[in-house]
């Protein structure tokens, strides 16, 4: 019997997962697919947005100015990569300055610090590498950039290291509640029982209310295609570049990845599809155009990848976080689109607030260890600095994945930690996320897979089962 | 941290490096080589198939047959070799270089050499690179990772496959798959003639009735947890026509759409790239533009067969033994490409001596005339029964074809066309 | 009578040729530029030959297979038989380029392409090198 099962293991999941393990309480986290963050989370444009884009009468705007807040000390204790690197809204014409006008005075009013709207000259000095049509823009030096599956990875093994058990492959299938608790069936036959269930189950939220008898609304996947630019990419720019939004969307944006490539996009289109996650070639031209109409060395020489993203939206628009009026001891975290990372941390707070206020008991455990043991990366040292970490473990010194310098050692730390498909072990550790995408590192990251924990190449997959690599070997049944 | 100091490190131990270690090694330079597999041979061990080795043996040999010969003779000629070791990064230092590799076996390792010569050969262009549309599947694989998993690896990676590209790789990987049991739906080429050889054409396409789709591409790739089927569309004044679309289940998808030379090494140590060839512009002896720093074989330009980059990293070497022993630059005289040549390489001719180069077509043409121009004027024309972008042309030239003293008005310089 | 139109892969000059084969036997073959291509043409219809470059399974987990080749072109047909015969097979290593893996198939020999495991390279460091003797262009 678990005092708390949280369904999904996307972004806000797993910082509510975290919040709680700080407490006496035993919890379950309960993840559909074959690792953490491979819904809606994966796909995050990787934003720690600054307070400026929501109404203050939004539950969104308040979440997202403490989340905000709290990712210095996140990083700190959890190591996860991040920097605050400014976020400016460019405008072209003074029709746009009007709304670069109302988005700080929202800003202000949100309690976004720093908040500055600046003129031509200054904008141009801020961000060289914007078009000369810039006629002036905001400046929110409290936006940052994240990784953003890093990030879900690194709370969720913060979790699991104060006590939350972690359940993969854990579909959801049929609930019931018997006065006292939820037993939860999941779609394979293995059951949990729950004092209280938080749904946040990303784009099947709806699924899994009606599955509990909670409140009835239809999620409605809105997908956006991003595109990324290999490093050293012609137009990098050093802050987060917004257009002016409009009314359904921020728009598509220039960002600066954390780890030093360049990603456009996200477009946003309603998709009745909550599986389709294609890319298309109309797409990428209007990326291409609205992002070289702000920054023209943008370049379509250098794309080495394209994916989309669902969001999981809600009429409305704001987040749906709050105790179910229908269905007992269930709180439902839907909606959570952006700046739903952002807001995370605060998430989790309000979560644990809201269950707190219903009756949840809650004791703070004295040894609730915030932080996780900081990973070693070979990219991150001079080579003079390696030895050192070479004695440690020589593999260190081996190197699998070529185009982000990921070595053997760390494939093997991810495989460990139970990240054994190879998308899992590409958000960990960023191997096949560079130019090659893969073609070079692949085979071995497959070899280690199998090596480490004797699985058969054959059964190694892409994402989970029915995504297997390679459907047979040679001459066993050819 | 060990450290080493050699006369020349190599970059690469595949058929550029291994040919260009030797030659070195002949001239009594001390050489190294580092090579990130765990073995020599490069490429070349994955590609199981014959027909290497024409030109250089006189023998129809397959790709580790080939790597064997210059094997072989490295163990015994005092190269000394680091396996499973990865070059990070390429600097000055004095009038040499510092290279520093990682390996397992040794950790850290400094290099210091008067030399380096690149030849890391190409990775491939793959999915992302062109914007396929769609889903991202398993099942989708680069032509030369599926040649790995199958060869060397001894898997099998589909069952019924789409080809995306009829350049030689895609059409032996066709042949291959077909060998291993799965069945090769089709094979989509977005040029209207295939770009392969007509060779390989036949005896891998031809010879098991496999669609050869001509002048269509892919548009999209469908699936979602494993490849489920393509769409392909045929091009109407080079934009797909989707109304004319027809889609091909599958479970895999192979691309076979181009090698890109695997500069990011060179550029990070200040090497300039020719854009004709995305490999580092070099003149008459193959040095870069960064002193004591050489380059050769697809590092340098994607070859088609391997006995041309035996041969130019062979040369490529006697330049550096040329350059070790101190010997003058040479007068270097700038090449440039001309109508309908793609670029030609060595970007520059020393004038005194006998020089090879290469050079690729942007055409297709039947009986077409390549001249070497000095300031428009012909000195050298040579009658071409047919050429296409996908066979590279040798182009010998001798001493004095082009003359020392040029005036000094020359703008134009010299210039290989073909008209 | 039948028209048979095919490249001719001799050599690399690729010569398309016409091959006609009518009702009394007669064979045709116009368009090679040697008599390779008239000899290629002719076994094209009567008995296609090829030479065939596969991979046999090994015991390895370091190397789980072995290129092998045959030495000369062997009848289309029996392709298929080649190849199940080496798929059915285990090698162990090592082995090395041109040792035999079946001494008679359809009248020629397969052998391996490649010798693994891989010689061992002498080892390097500094006493390596200097046991090698290097020496220094002055």
């Amino acid at each position: 019997m678990f005092d708390v099962a949280i369904i999904g293991a996307g972004v806000s999941g797993a910082a509510i997962a975290r919040r709680l393990s700080s407490y006496r309480l035993s919890v379950a986290l309960l993840e559909r697919c074959a690792d953490v963050s491979f819904g809606v989370s994966k796909a995050n444009s990787g934003i720690i947005h600054a307070g400026f884009h929501h109404a203050p009468t939004s539950l969104k705007a308040r979440l997202e100015i403490a989340g905000n807040r709290a990712f210095d000390v996140l990083q700190a204790e959890l190591g996860f990569p991040f920097r605050r690197a400014g976020i400016i809204v460019a405008a072209f014409s003074w029709e746009e300055m009007k709304v670069v006008d109302h988005l700080y005075t929202q800003g202000v009013e949100n309690g976004a610090p720093g908040l500055e709207v600046v003129g031509r000259d200054r904008i141009l000095a801020l961000e060289p590498t914007l078009s000369e049509d810039v006629v002036g823009g905001l400046f929110a030096p409290s936006g940052g950039i994240v990784e953003p599956y890093r990030f879900v990875i690194a709370l969720v093994e913060s979790a699991v290291a104060n006590g939350v058990q972690l359940r993969l492959l854990w579909e959801a299938a049929a609930a019931r509640w018997d006065g006292q608790a939820w037993t939860v069936r999941s779609a394979s036959g293995d059951s949990v029982e729950a004092r209280w269930v938080v749904n946040a189950a990303g784009l099947r939220a709806d699924t899994v209310s009606s599955l509990f008898g909670a409140e009835s609304f239809t999620i409605v996947a809105r997908k956006g295609e991003e595109f990324i630019l290999d490093r050293g990419a012609r137009g990098l720019p050093s802050h987060v570049i917004f257009p002016v939004p409009t009314r359904n969307s921020k728009g598509v944006l220039v960002i600066p990845t954390v780890e030093g490539t360049v990603m456009l996009g996200p477009t946003a289109e309603e998709d009745p599809d909550k599986d389709d996650t294609s890319t298309t070639p109309e797409n990428l031209d209007r990326v291409f155009q609205l992002a070289t109409r702000m920054v023209p060395r943008i370049s379509k020489r250098d794309i080495i990848t394209a994916f989309a993203g669902l969001r999981p939206t809600l009429p409305g628009d704001d987040f749906f976080i709050r105790l179910s009026a229908c269905a007992p001891h269930f709180v439902q975290v839907a909606g959570i689109q952006s700046p739903g990372l952002t807001a995370s941390p605060a998430i989790a707070e309000y979560v644990k607030d809201l269950l707190k206020g219903a009756g949840l008991t809650l004791t703070e455990k004295t040894d609730w260890n915030p932080r996780i043991s900081p990973r070693e990366h070979t990219r991150d040292h001079a080579p003079w600095e390696l030895d050192r970490l070479v004695e440690k473990d020589p593999a260190f010194a081996h190197m699998v994945c070529r185009c982000e310098t990921v070595s053997e050692a760390e494939v093997v730390e991810a495989i460990r930690k139970g990240h054994t498909t190879l998308d899992g072990i590409k958000y960990y550790t960023r191997a096949g996320m560079g130019r090659c995408q893969g073609g070079f590192c692949t085979y071995r990251v497959m070899q280690l897979v199998a090596r480490e924990t004797g699985m058969p190449l054959e059964r190694i997959t892409k994402h989970g089962p029915g995504s297997e690599i390679v459907k047979g070997r040679l001459g066993s049944g050819t | 941290m060990i450290q080493r100091s050699v006369d020349a490190l190599v970059i690469g131990g595949g058929s550029a490096g291994l040919a260009a270690a030797l030659r070195l090694r002949e001239t009594g330079a001390s050489v190294a080589i580092v090579e990130r597999d765990p073995y020599l041979g490069g490429i070349l061990l994955q590609c199981i198939h014959s027909g290497f080795g024409l030109h250089e043996f006189g023998e129809d040999l397959t790709g580790p047959e080939y790597a064997e010969r210059f094997i072989g003779p490295v163990r015994t000629a005092g190269i000394e070799v680091y396996l499973d070791a990865t070059v990070m990064s390429i600097g000055a230092n004095g009038g040499g270089h510092t290279v520093t590799a990682l390996s397992r076996a040794q950790g850290v390792i400094q290099f210091t050499a008067r030399a380096v010569v690149l030849a890391m050969g190409c990775r491939e262009r793959n999915r992302g690179n062109i914007a396929i549309a769609g889903t991202r599947p398993a099942g989708v694989f680069t032509a030369g990772l599926a040649q790995r998993l199958v060869n060397i690896e001894g898997c099998i990676p589909g069952r019924e496959v789409v080809i995306i590209g009829s350049g030689d790789i895609g059409l032996i990987m066709a042949r291959r798959l077909t060998l291993v049991g799965c069945s090769v739906r089709a094979v989509v080429e977005i040029q209207p003639y295939p770009s392969g050889s007509a060779r390989n054409i036949a005896q891998c396409v031809s010879d098991y009735s496999i669609p050869l789709y001509l002048g269509h591409v892919v548009s999209r790739i469908d699936g979602r947890d494993r490849v489920e089927a393509v769409d392909v569309a045929p091009l109407v004044e080079g934009h797909p026509d989707h109304a004319r679309s027809f889609r091909i289940p599958c479970d895999t998808v192979l691309l076979s759409v181009g090698l890109i030379p695997e500069n990011e090494l060179s550029r990070a140590a200040g090497v300039v790239l020719n854009e004709g060839t995305a490999g580092p512009l070099v003149d008459g002896n193959f040095m870069t533009g960064v002193k004591g720093m050489f380059a050769c074989g697809n590092v340098l330009h994607v070859h088609d067969l391997v006995d041309f980059v035996t041969e130019e990293s062979r040369r490529c070497a006697e330049r550096v033994a040329a350059y070790l022993s101190g010997a003058p630059d040479g007068t270097m005289v700038r090449l440039s490409p001309g109508s309908n040549v793609r670029y030609v390489v060595p970007s520059a001719c020393d004038v005194d001596r006998a020089n090879v180069f290469f050079l690729r077509p942007l055409v297709v043409k039947n009986d077409a005339l390549l001249e070497v121009r000095v300031n428009g004027e012909v000195v050298k024309s040579k009658r071409l029964a047919h050429v296409q972008p996908s066979e590279m042309i040798r182009l010998p030239l001798d001493a004095g074809v082009i003359p020392a003293s040029l005036p000094a008005s020359a703008t134009r310089v010299v210039e290989v066309a073909l008209v | 009578m039948s028209v048979k139109e095919l490249v001719c892969i001799a050599c690399p000059m690729a010569c398309r040729l016409t091959v006609s084969h009518d009702a009394g036997g007669e064979i045709r073959v116009t368009g090679n530029r040697c008599p390779r291509g008239e000899a290629y043409g002719r076994e094209e219809i009567l008995a296609p030959r090829r030479i065939v470059t596969a991979v046999v399974p090994t015991e390895s987990l370091a190397f789980p297979c072995a290129p092998v080749r045959t030495e000369a072109a062997i009848p289309r047909e029996t392709i298929k038989d080649l190849l199940a015969r080496l798929y059915a097979t285990r090698v162990s290593l090592p082995v090395h380029v041109g040792q035999v893996l079946f001494s008679d198939f359809q009248g020629t020999r397969v052998v391996f392409t490649r010798t693994l495991p891989p010689d061992d390279i002498p080892p390097v460091g500094e006493t390596g090198a200097e046991a090698e003797g290097k020496n220094q262009v002055s």
